[in-house]
């Protein structure tokens, strides 16, 4: 049989024959004792409750708002601020301008920053990351989860 | 001991008889190493990250849901540690020939194959394996070694059923391919 004529498959009984007799490869001697011994430590199952998926969501949550602190300090100027939106709900308006006078506050903020000394730029995101790191790391410890 | 005797002592485990572990451990050792070790290819890599699967498999027991087995949850957690591992160091193999790859009949490979002694056999095989890129090796292995069927390999390692097939079947043209090149080449 030339190989164009083979079969489409994954099944090959010959092949199959082949690897049954080769031997898997053996495992050091003390393997098992070395994982009892590390296991008998102190190590626990730990169950994936809804508590620890909670606090896997907020570690999430604070890595994405240090992720979004480190955005707004390296583009300060967000080209969708400077927009005119003209909104004929008054409601919707009045919470959309106090959004955009949030961001233009913040907006006026980086870019003091940003016209100012790259030093101070670097200190303030390494602080905010460094603070945020510490929040995040104080919710993990908290109870410890698994990610596999 | 099968898939439920593995249950028996996973809920003894959890039960808090931690010495009920050493028998999962034991059962699976050998498969779990000889899977890493395909990926990693260095024994202490392999023992250290075999080692870390059935620490992280203890530690997620309580996680293990019973839709899948035991060995192909376990399999899985040996395959993202050990490739982990490989994402530190490129391991560089050297492939068989491409040309070979598109001529040569698969009867007269069989023959030949036969014709040689178990352990002549056996070497040529190991040979032949060790040509492959790792995660070929560890797709053969998986499927044939570790009997895992290719809905449970996907589950193992993230890929698609078909994506599965189609390796498999190119690594099988290469494994042929690989005898071939040896058969040819082993003194008559």
């Amino acid at each position: 049989m030339k190989t164009e004529e083979m079969e489409y498959t994954t099944d090959d009984h010959f092949l199959e024959q082949l690897m049954d007799q080769l031997p898997f490869e053996k495992a050091p001697d003390n393997f098992t004792n070395g994982i009892m011994l590390q296991l008998s430590a102190g190590i626990q199952p730990v169950a994936d409750t809804p508590e620890s998926r909670r606090q896997l969501l907020w570690g999430y949550l604070t890595l994405a708002l240090a992720f979004a602190g480190v955005v707004l300090m390296l583009f300060a100027r967000w080209p969708f601020l400077n927009y005119d939106l003209t909104l004929n709900t008054d409601l919707i308006r009045t919470v959309f301008t106090k959004s955009i006078n949030l961001f233009h506050g913040l907006t006026e903020l980086m870019s003091y920053l940003k016209s100012g000394s790259s030093t101070i730029l670097i200190f303030a995101s390494v602080g905010i990351l460094l603070l945020l790191e510490r929040i995040l790391r104080k919710g993990f410890n908290r109870n410890q989860t698994i990610i596999l | 001991m099968g898939q439920h005797d593995d249950m028996l002592v996973i809920d003894q485990v959890l039960n808090g008889n931690l010495a009920a572990y050493a028998a999962l451990v034991d059962r699976y050792k050998d498969m779990v190493f000889t899977l890493v070790i395909k990926i990693v290819r260095n024994r202490e890599e392999a023992e250290e990250a075999s080692q870390d699967t059935f620490i992280k498999a203890f530690q997620a027991l309580a996680n293990f849901k019973q839709e899948a087995k035991f060995s192909t949850w376990l399999f899985r957690i040996a395959y993202n540690t050990a490739i982990s591992r490989t994402r530190r160091k490129k391991i560089i193999s050297a492939p068989i020939d491409d040309k070979l790859i598109e001529n040569y009949s698969t009867d007269d490979v069989k023959q030949q194959m036969e014709n040689l002694e178990t352990e002549e056999k056996l070497k040529l095989m190991q040979e032949v394996l060790k040509q492959l890129p790792e995660d070929e090796q560890m797709l053969i292995e998986l499927f044939y070694h570790n009997k895992q069927r290719v809905e449970e390999i996907s589950v193992i390692t993230g890929l698609t059923e078909s994506n599965i097939k189609v390796k498999m079947h190119r690594i099988r043209k290469k494994m042929y391919a690989g005898m071939q090149e040896k058969i040819q080449l082993s003194p008559a």
